[in-house]
Formats: C-alpha cells, structure tokens, sequence
C-alpha cells in the first residue's frame, strides 16, 4: 500500500464518528487491499465491524438503526416527491377562490392516506415474495390499490365540477361545504381580503361576487 | 344523463363508498390485514388455542377490512358536523319547493350555490368583527 493511501486511512481513522457511510465503505476497500487475502462475506462482515468499532466507537447495533432510519426517512421523502411530481401543474382548481383553497387542502391531507397505501402496497409485495402469506399479500395489495384508484378518481372528480361550475349546485355538495367550514371554522380564509367563493364558470358568474359584499 | 348529473353520482358513490375520510378508510384496510396476519401468526405458535385460532385465522380478509374501515370511520360517524339553522331551513325550504314544482332545477342549483356563499359572507363577517 503506497504512502498516500496509508495517510488517508490513518486520517479516516482519526475523524471517527463523522464517517458517513461512503468513507466506511472507502476504509473496508482500503483494509481488504491491505490484507491481500481472499475474504469470505462473515469475515467481511467481521471485519467491518471491527473497523466501525475502532472507527466510530460505537455498538453497531446503533448503526443499523441509524441505517433504517435514514432508509425510511429517505423512503417517505422519494414517496412525497413522487406524488407531488404525479400531480404537479395538474390541478385546475383556483386557489383564489373560498372553495378551490379548501378543497386543495383537503387534497393535500389526502396524501396522508395515498402515502398510508402505497406503503401497504410494497408490504404487501415483500411478504407475498417473502413470507408464506401470500392471500393476505394479496388482499393487502388488492384493497390498497382499489382504494388508491378510488381516491384518486375522486379528486379528478371533484376537479372536474369545480373546473366546470357544478360544484355545490346540489343538496349533498352544500351540506358537504357547509359542513367542511363549519368542522374547519374560519382560519383558512385570507383575513380582510374580499375574494370569490366559487371559481369562474359559465354557469356561475351571477354568483360569482366578492365575498362579504351584499347582493 | 348530463356530466353534471353522472360525475355528482360518481363523486357521492365515492364518497359514501370509499373516501369520506380517506386517512381512516386506508388505516382501515391495514388494520384488517394487520388483524388477518395476526390471527395467521397466532395459530402458528399457540398451541393451547390453537383450534379456536386456526378457525379465526380463516376469516376471510375482506371480512377484517371491512371490520377495520368501520371500526375507524366510526368515529366521524358519531361526530359528524353540524351546519347552521339557517342554512338548514333554507335547505328544507329548497327541497320542498323543488318537490311542489315551485322551483325549476336550474333555478334550485343556483339557490344551493347562493347558500353556501351567504354562510361564507356569515362567517367573513364575523371574523372581521372579531378582528376589530
């Protein structure tokens, strides 16, 4: 092993716990070249254990459940990002107006339970290859799916009638309304600031006035 | 069948059927298969039981995921919000006048529109009296 080397592994040795996981990976390459010896993978693992001890410090078991924490942070954040991206510029809904800023947030809470499923649906998948409850896996997957889909049509939907005026033109939609600010009361309106309750829409523009000025 | 008409009833379908509450529904089903796996494991390892459990292992999942949405959209069945006095009476006003053919339907759209907006005017107002 020439100097240079040497000098850098005695310098990842010193750093300790600031290691991320690259230079751990680094400093194994580099004790494998320093061995020169076939290795089989329970000494590898072994190896770098000892290696992560004298490196870190620490047990690591620790470093395992950092491992799985870091994995699932990432995983929840590539779901957000996938969703947002599926959904990005898409929405014809006006946040201008009373009902398109309530409906949006209503939307955005629902990818609570988009998130909740598409977790279910890769569970689902890993114990139908992995485990022997394969109709469970099956359900799982089924269930979460249909209610994917169903979530999913629902707000192209609901996009669709607040897009074309219909929205609240019947009993069970303005009981819907009504309902949705009363349970929310009055804190997602824009204060002082007179805006339109329904969007634009040919069918609709005698009710399209400000809101808080009379007819 | 219009598009207004046929994506209102695909929208209440929905609705009543799946997403209401979407959170509790989609908890709902992974409790039922968290409840269906449970039951699997159960049977496996306890022996005392296990002619009682291998029986509830063979519930079929549909059957707990129905049990789980119920069990957790129960809750928003029992608490559901009420609307006002006001927009209640001027509901049942709308209803009755639509079923004597006073009101035509158009005009009965417009009237639903015209309600939601007033309690939003209501609740404007007195938000700017409160802030004042």
């Amino acid at each position: 092993m020439d100097k240079r080397k040497r000098e850098r592994l005695e310098k990842a040795h010193k750093s300790g716990v600031r290691f991320g996981l690259a230079s751990r990976r680094t400093l194994l390459r580099y004790v494998f070249e320093l061995e020169k010896v076939e290795i089989s993978k329970k000494l590898a693992r072994e190896i770098y254990i000892a290696v992560h001890r004298q490196a870190t410090d620490a047990k690591p078991v620790e470093s395992y459940k950092i491992r799985i924490k870091f994995f699932s942070v990432i995983f929840s954040g590539l779901l957000s990002k996938c969703i947002s991206l599926l959904d990005q510029g898409t929405f014809k809904i006006d946040k201008d107006t009373i009902i398109g800023t309530l409906i949006l947030k209503r939307i955005r809470r629902d990818y609570k339970a988009v998130q909740c499923l598409l977790l279910n649906i890769l569970c689902s998948t890993l114990l139908g290859l992995f485990t022997s409850f394969t109709s469970s896996a099956l359900g799982m997957g089924i269930g979460s799916l249909l209610f994917l889909i169903a979530i999913k049509a629902s707000h192209k939907v609901l996009e669709y009638r607040i897009d074309k005026g219909f929205y609240g033109d019947n009993e069970y939609e303005a009981r819907e309304i009504l309902q949705f600010i009363t349970s929310d009361g009055g804190n997602k309106f824009d204060k002082g600031k007179k805006i339109r309750a329904f969007q634009s829409a040919s069918e609709t523009h005698s009710l399209n006035r400000p809101v808080g000025v009379k007819a | 069948m219009d598009l207004n008409t046929l994506t209102k009833y695909i929208k209440m379908a929905l609705d009543l059927l799946f997403v209401k509450d979407p959170v509790a529904t989609s908890m709902g089903v992974l409790f039922g298969c968290i409840l269906h796996l449970l039951l699997a494991i159960v049977s496996l390892f306890v022996s005392p039981a296990a002619a009682v459990t291998e029986e509830l292992s063979k519930i079929n999942i549909a059957y707990l995921i129905a049990l789980g949405i119920f069990i957790l959209n129960w809750k928003n069945f029992l608490h559901r919000p009420k609307i006002s006095y006001e927009a209640e009476y001027a509901i049942a006003l709308l209803k009755q006048g639509q079923s004597e053919g006073l009101i035509s339907k158009t005009d009965a759209r417009l009237q639903y529109k015209r309600i939601v907006t007033d309690e939003i005017d209501k609740l404007v107002d007195s938000m700017n009296n409160a802030k004042e």
